[in-house]
C-alpha cells in the first residue's frame, strides 16, 4: 500500500501541472470574482427562483471549464508518463528497483482514472466556495447565496459523474498510457491521429462497423455515456434541478447497464496489459 | 520470499544463450558466482558483456538455465530487486527528482532500504538534500547513486561500466567506497569495464569473454602462480620465444612475453619476470601468439 502511495506521489512530483494548475485555476477564480465583485448584489435582489437559477448556472460553468481543462490535463499526463521516462532514459533507474511492470503501471493508471478525477472535484468545490464567500463580503443581501443550491448534494453528484466518466473513457485513457509506452518518437501524434483518423474513415465510408461513432462516445462533452441524451453536462450543471443528486445515481444505473461499458472495459483491460509487456520487454538500448 | 543459504552460489548460470536474430551474442555460457567474490567481466565491445547482464537483470528473453538469488530473473523480477542493486548507468537518475524526494521514494517501495545509511554516506559530498538531479555534476551524480546503493542491502551488486565519462578522482573515490566500505562477505559484486587497469585490484576473480564465450576464469590468487611476464631486450626474443610464450609484443626495442605454466626459474636468466596486469593477459587469450 506504502508502495503505491509512494509510485503515485512520485507522479504529481514529476508532473507539476497536476497541482499547479489547479492552483491557477482558483487563483483566476480569486481574481474574477473580486473583478466582478458587485454581481452578488443585485442577484440578491432578484426573486429566489430567478437568483437560484443565476447561482446555479454561474457554478455549473465554472465546473464545467475546470472539468474541460483538466481533460487536456490527462490526456498531456498519460501521452508523457510512460513515453517521458524512456527519453531521459531514467527508466534504467526506475526498473533497477524492486517495483514490478504491473505495479508501475497501474499507479500511473491509478492517477488518471481516479486521483486526477479526486484533483478535479477538489478543484471544484474550492472555486465555487471561494466564488460564494467573496461575493458574500463583498455585497448586501448575499447570505441566501449559500442557500440558494443544494451544494452538498450537487458535490457528491459531481464526484460520482467524475469517477463515472473516467470508468465510461478508460478505453481512451489506456489507449493514451498504450501510446506513451509503445511510440517510438511521437507518442501524442499516435494517440490522437489514429482515433481521429478512424472517425474520419468511419464517417467517410459509413461501412457499418461504426468503431468511429465508439470511439466518439467515449470523448466526455459529446455524448453521455453512450445515452446520447447529453445528461452527462446536465449532471456537470445540474446545480439547479433540485434533484440533482439522484440524476448522478440514475446515470450510474444507466450505465452500468450498458453493454458497451462492459466491452469498453474489456478492451482497456487489453491496452493495460498491452502496455505492462510492452515496458517489461521493450530493449531500446 | 525464497533466499539462498549461505552456501549456494548467488549466481548459476548454466548454458546462456542469445540470439539476435542470426548473431549469436551469448553462446552456451555457465559459471557460478558466490558470496564475497569481486568478479570482473573483461571483453572488448560486441563481446556479449552487456548482453549476459541484461540476462541476469531479467531485461531480455535468453534460453538456458539462470538463477540469480534463488530467484528467476525473468519471472520473478521485482523480487529478485530486492536483493539484488544494479547501475545500469549513472546517466540514468531522473533530472527533475530533488535528492529528498529520492530518498523518500526509495524508502517507499524499497523494503531493504535505510535512508540513515544512504544520508550517512551524502554527508562526506557536497550534495544537499534540496538539491535537484539536475544541478549536479556528472560526478555528483554518481556519488548520489553510489549513495543509494550503499543505502541498499543487498547481497548481489551488478555494475556496467560504472564510472564511464569520470574523471580519475571521482572513479578512484567510487571503487573505494564500494571496496572498503559497501563490500563485504555476505555479499558479491558483479562489474564490466573497459578500463581494466583501475579495477584490477579490487577483483577476486576474473572473467574474459569473447565472441559470447567465457574464455577463461580464474582467481586473482592463481594468477600469478599460473602466469608469469618476461621484459627483454627485442634483440633476444628468438631466444626468449623457444620457452613457447603464449603472447609476445615489441615496441620501441623492448618485448614483453607472457608465459602460461613455465616456471619463473627458468625465464629468470633472460630478463625481468614479474605477473602480467589483465590487460596484457586478457590481448594473450584473446589475440595470442600470432601478433607479435
Amino acid at each position: 500500500m506504502r508502495k503505491f502511495f509512494t509510485l503515485a506521489l512520485r507522479e504529481i512530483w514529476e508532473h507539476h501541472n497536476l497541482w499547479r494548475v489547479p492552483l491557477i485555476l482558483l487563483l483566476l477564480v480569486v481574481l474574477a470574482n473580486f473583478g466582478f465583485s458587485g454581481v452578488a448584489s443585485w442577484i440578491g435582489l432578484a426573486p429566489p427562483e430567478v437568483s437560484s437559477q443565476l447561482v446555479g448556472t454561474t457554478l455549473g460553468s465554472l465546473s464545467s471549464i475546470i472539468f474541460l481543462v483538466f481533460s487536456f490535463l490527462v490526456l498531456f499526463y498519460l501521452v508523457d508518463c510512460l513515453y517521458a521516462e524512456r527519453k531521459d532514459k531514467s527508466i534504467l533507474f526506475w526498473r533497477s528497483l524492486p517495483i514490478s511492470d504491473t505495479q508501475a503501471v497501474l499507479a500511473k493508471l491509478f492517477v488518471a482514472a481516479v486521483l486526477i478525477p479526486v484533483i478535479v472535484w477538489l478543484t471544484i468545490v474550492l472555486s465555487q466556495l471561494l466564488t460564494l464567500a467573496i461575493q458574500s463580503m463583498s455585497g448586501k443581501n448575499t447570505a441566501s447565496l449559500f442557500t440558494a443550491v443544494n451544494l452538498s448534494a450537487y458535490w457528491c453528484n459531481i464526484l460520482l459523474i467524475l469517477l463515472l466518466t473516467a470508468l465510461w473513457t478508460l478505453p481512451l485513457l489506456t489507449w493514451f498510457l498504450f501510446c506513451s509506452s509503445w511510440s517510438k518518437r511521437t507518442p501524442f501524434i499516435a494517440a490522437l491521429a489514429i482515433p481521429v483518423v478512424i472517425i474520419l474513415l468511419d464517417n467517410i465510408l459509413s461501412v457499418g462497423i461504426r468503431l468511429g461513432g465508439l470511439i466518439a462516445d467515449r470523448i466526455p462533452f459529446g455524448y453521455s455515456f453512450g445515452a446520447g441524451d447529453g445528461s452527462f453536462l446536465l449532471g456537470l450543471q445540474g446545480i439547479t434541478t433540485s434533484h440533482a443528486y439522484q440524476l448522478a445515481f440514475s446515470d450510474m444505473f444507466v450505465l452500468l447497464r450498458q453493454p458497451g461499458l462492459w466491452l469498453g472495459l474489456l478492451v482497456a483491460t487489453g491496452f493495460t496489459s498491452a502496455t505492462i509487456w510492452t515496458r517489461r520487454w521493450r530493449d531500446d538500448s | 520470499m525464497q533466499s539462498t543459504s549461505d552456501t549456494d552460489p548467488l549466481v548459476s548460470v548454466k548454458n546462456l544463450g542469445k540470439q539476435y536474430g542470426p548473431t549469436t551474442a551469448v553462446d552456451g555460457v555457465s559459471f557460478a558466482i558466490r558470496a564475497g567474490e569481486v568478479v570482473g567481466l573483461i571483453g572488448p565491445n560486441g563481446a556479449g558483456k552487456s548482453t549476459l547482464l541484461k540476462a541476469l537483470l531479467g531485461l531480455i528473453h535468453y534460453s538456458g538455465e539462470l538463477s540469480v538469488l534463488g530467484q528467476s530473473p525473468r519471472s520473478d523480477r521485482a523480487q529478485m530487486l530486492q536483493f539484488l542493486s544494479y547501475i545500469a548507468d549513472v546517466a540514468s537518475l531522473p533530472e527533475w527528482i530533488s535528492v529528498k524526494q529520492l530518498l523518500y521514494f526509495l524508502s517507499g517501495v524499497h523494503p531493504r532500504f535505510n535512508r540513515d545509511l544512504s544520508l550517512r554516506y551524502l554527508q562526506r559530498t557536497e550534495i544537499r538534500l534540496r538539491h535537484k538531479v539536475k544541478a549536479l555534476s556528472k560526478g555528483m551524480k554518481t556519488q548520489l547513486h553510489l549513495a543509494l546503493i550503499m543505502g541498499i542491502d543487498a547481497r548481489l551488486l551488478v555494475l556496467d561500466e560504472p564510472t564511464l565519462g569520470l574523471d580519475i578522482v571521482f572513479r578512484t573515490e567510487f571503487y573505494d567506497t564500494l571496496a572498503n566500505e559497501y563490500f563485504n562477505p555476505a555479499r558479491s559484486i558483479l562489474m564490466t569495464t573497459h578500463q581494466v587497469e583501475e579495477i584490477e585490484q579490487y577483483l577476486t576473480r576474473v572473467m574474459f569473454i569473447h565472441h559470447g564465450r567465457i574464455l577463461f576464469d580464474m582467481a586473482m590468487g592463481d594468477i600469478a602462480n599460473r602466469f608469469a611476464r618476461l621484459k627483454i631486450d627485442s634483440a633476444q626474443m628468438e631466444q626468449a620465444r623457444q620457452y613457447k610464450p603464449i603472447y609476445s609484443h615489441t615496441a620501441g626495442g623492448k618485448g614483453v612475453l607472457i608465459f602460461e605454466q613455465q616456471s619463473r626459474e627458468s625465464l629468470r636468466p633472460l630478463g625481468f619476470v614479474d605477473t602480467p596486469g589483465l590487460a596484457e593477459l586478457f590481448l594473450a587469450k584473446v589475440k595470442g601468439v600470432g601478433d607479435a
